[in-house]
């Protein structure tokens, strides 16, 4: 590994990546007592300034430094930046796309004007968790950050206070806590272990206990290694511990439900990727474990998908099953494996956020998720498009990304001769492809041919909207009085109609559906940011 | 001496899991549950003053203050928002209680054979880390056991602090040096869970009018 150990660098920057998103909240804390009507300025301003430093400490890990800061406690390397970098974006996206969704919901009189402030303070906490566990390289701080994440997420779960989503918040709370206490148990077991071969303080570190890899005791490693993928897994929602997933999905607000599914899940399998491979060349085991994981995930999501008539409960269980390839890939522990799993991190992040945020549009416009009352409403064509690039994205059609990560698996189990796991990836990839066009094609397709020339001309209308807006987010502060206003005066076209989405919306889908097909083309930079990050497990592997 | 004495607490601490999960009282499950976290306490202070390490004091201060005290207090204050008496497990008194020891006995045996396994000193295997090690895997087992069979809400949120605390004893059996930068953030982690969940279980009592967990299976899995 030539770019390994080249240069090691304090750097602010990781510094900066949590603490700006927790300095955002608690001043959305304290402002929204007082204004609560401008509530998620502030959130929009600290989730772009994260994702600023997020794209700058990317950058810096790919021009091969690799950032440290408070001795080694935290550690950039090209997996870290890469991870931070996918979820600071979702987490950018989700505050503007929660920003004119929540203010409708508000004035639709499903949230009191006072809870808007506590939704950007809390999403926010939930954005400097996660971004603060990506770039952790300490054991037990896994656990705690892993913890924080779902500690901050729970009110967000609850946001709307019902008796379901109490419910839900309630079971998510509970099986993750329950969850992660296995880990830290797992955790405690292997820093156990290691603090005789290094010493109290660096037994701490993820990086320390990889150098000491195969000289720990094989039945402690192993323990951990279990408990670890089990704990972990369960705040990922592989499939025996998932009861709480679907309900979560279904109940919490879209913002907050495409955050959860676009990365929350993943910052578990990423603490599960850091900690757990390392023991992969003396513990074969391990990886099969996971393997197993990861296939009844992969199969049982998507077979129970089918039978939802919920949009967004069916996205749950897909989500479940996509979890389940990433585990999968990461169980096979080869080159590709891994190449795979990052892969299908990114993608699954994006293709799954932007199919919430379309479900969230779909709310905005409807009022419900129900897909066959879906299929009797006119759909924006734009929204369509952009959901069906993520259907085919998710369902692994070529140019799109999700088939390069999906094919990366495929050949990574055809290389170490697991038929069966790639029999199981195959079955599973034509079904989520059937399932999902299944959806897409119940909600959009219905009522095509009625209104042709209408609806195109919406779309267009839209269309321009949007892209005079891409790119320019702080539009959506401005925006929301002048939508508020123009609510009613909508309300009157036919009720097949529905709301128009706000630009600010629009542009959120529309970007997404785009990035889908950039990451598909697969350039350069990201290439070899994800061969880097390969490259930081396998030099984790290998021992140093 | 010592050694014999944190032997015994530690045993103490099984019964204590016990009583916490089977008595029926909530006022006195949580008593119980108090009870057991000054053991732990008491037991980290013994180590610190027997292995000479002062770093174990901090633990033990703040395994008293966190859990013998704020999430005790925490226990009350939201169950006087609620009742007293628990919702009715799945079993009756005498099979749960039968079935609660058996698999306590069952971790406690395992990881009483197995401790060796998992520790590379020597001054590690024997005891009192060993029993140690055995008490801890008892009472996370007694912790699963509440959270599997026990229906009211409140009652499983004690059964999730039984469960920490038989984590926080492995990490003292194991570990014994552990540095106090995670302490922090452990201890932090497990206040601010309960809490949280004590604010949401207090929701879903005002929405649904009982703690019953069965209830909740309405939502589909």
């Amino acid at each position: 590994m030539a770019e390994r150990g080249l240069q090691l660098i304090e750097s602010t920057l990781l510094i900066w990546l949590f603490v700006v998103p927790a300095i955002a909240a608690l001043v959305e804390y304290a402002l929204g007592r007082k204004f609560p009507g401008s509530a998620g300025r502030v959130a929009i301003l600290g989730a772009t300034v994260t994702f600023g430093c997020a794209v700058a400490m990317a950058y810096r890990v790919y021009e091969g430094a690799r950032l440290i800061a408070f001795g080694h406690q935290l550690l950039a390397d090209p997996l870290a930046g890469f991870v931070a970098l996918i979820i600071s974006f979702v987490g950018w996206v989700a505050t503007i796309f929660a920003y004119p969704y929540l203010r409708h919901q508000v004035a639709e009189g499903k949230v009191p004007v006072e809870r808007l402030p506590m939704y950007f303070s809390w999403s926010m906490f939930f954005i400097s968790t996660m971004t603060a566990a990506t770039i952790n390289n300490n054991l037990i701080m896994m656990y705690v950050l892993v913890e924080a994440t779902t500690l901050a997420s729970a009110l967000l779960v609850s946001y709307y206070w019902k008796p379901e989503s109490l419910e839900a918040g309630y079971k998510y709370l509970l099986l993750c806590s329950v969850g992660i206490t296995i880990g830290l148990l797992g955790c405690v077991v292997l820093y156990a272990a290691a603090v005789p071969l290094v010493g109290g303080h660096n037994a701490m570190l993820i990086t320390e206990i990889a150098k000491v890899a195969n000289q720990l005791p094989p039945m402690a490693v192993l323990m951990a290694g279990i408990l670890i993928i089990i704990g972990f897994g369960c705040k990922a929602g592989l499939v025996p511990f998932h009861a709480w997933l679907p309900d979560t999905y279904a109940e919490s607000p879209t913002p907050v439900a495409a955050l959860l599914s676009g990365v929350a899940g993943k910052v578990a399998i990423y603490a599960v990727a850091r900690i757990v491979t390392i023991f992969f060349p003396g513990h074969s085991v391990l990886g099969t474990f996971a393997i197993v994981l990861g296939a009844i995930s992969m199969l049982l999501g998507i077979i129970v998908a089918y039978q939802q008539t919920d949009l967004k409960r069916m996205l749950a269980y897909s989500s479940i099953s996509q979890m389940g390839y990433i585990v999968l890939a990461l169980g096979i522990g080869s080159y590709l494996g891994f190449y795979g799993a990052i892969y299908h991190l990114l993608n699954h992040g994006i293709s799954k956020a932007m199919m919430f945020f379309c479900c969230g549009a779909l709310i905005y416009s409807f009022g419900t998720t129900d897909m066959r009352e879906l299929g009797m409403k006119k759909h924006s064509r734009v929204m369509a498009v952009c959901f069906f690039i993520g259907v085919l994205g998710i369902g692994g059609m070529p140019p799109l990304n999700g088939f390069w990560s999906k094919f990366a698996i495929y050949v990574a189990a055809g290389q170490a001769q697991m038929w069966w796991t790639l029999g199981i990836a195959l079955f599973t990839s034509l079904l989520t492809l059937a399932v999902l066009i299944r959806a897409g094609a119940l909600v959009f397709m219905q009522r095509s041919h009625a209104g042709h020339a209408d609806s195109h001309a919406q779309a267009f209308q839209s269309m321009a909207a949007a892209t005079a807006v891409a790119g320019a987010s702080g539009m959506s502060a401005r925006h929301s009085g002048p939508v508020q206003a123009a609510a009613p005066s909508l309300q009157t076209e036919t009720q097949a109609e529905g709301r128009r989405c706000p630009p600010a919306m629009m542009a959120v889908i529309i970007l997404m559906a785009a990035l889908i097909i950039i990451t598909g083309l697969n350039f350069g930079f990201l290439n070899h940011l994800i061969d880097f990050s390969v490259r930081s497990l396998l030099g984790q592997v290998a021992g140093g | 001496m010592i050694s014999y004495a944190i032997m015994y607490i530690s045993l103490l601490m099984i019964v204590t899991s016990l009583l916490a999960v089977e008595w029926r009282m909530l006022p006195e499950s949580i008593h119980t549950y108090q009870v057991q976290s000054v053991l732990i306490a008491l037991i980290f202070a013994l180590y610190a003053y027997s292995l000479n390490n002062p770093a174990l004091y901090y633990w033990s201060g703040t395994a008293l203050v966190s859990k013998g005290i704020i999430v005790p207090w925490l226990l009350r204050r939201y169950l006087i928002r609620v009742h007293s008496k628990e919702t009715a497990p799945l079993l009756n008194a005498l099979p749960s209680l039968v079935l609660g020891i058996a698999a306590a006995l069952l971790a406690f045996g395992w990881a009483f054979n197995h401790h060796a396994d998992l520790v590379l000193l020597e001054s590690l295997a024997g005891e009192p880390f060993r029993m140690n090690s055995a008490v801890a895997a008892a009472v996370l087992m007694i912790g699963f056991y509440a959270l599997l069979t026990r229906r009211d809400a409140f009652k499983i949120v004690i059964g999730l602090c039984l469960l920490e605390n038989g984590v926080h004893m492995s990490l003292i059996s194991l570990a014994p040096s552990i540095p106090e930068t995670a302490l922090i953030g452990v201890v932090t982690d497990v206040v601010v869970s309960v809490l949280m969940l004590l604010y949401i279980v207090t929701g879903v009592y005002r929405s649904a009018g009982s703690l019953d967990t069965s209830h909740i299976a309405r939502l589909r899995g």
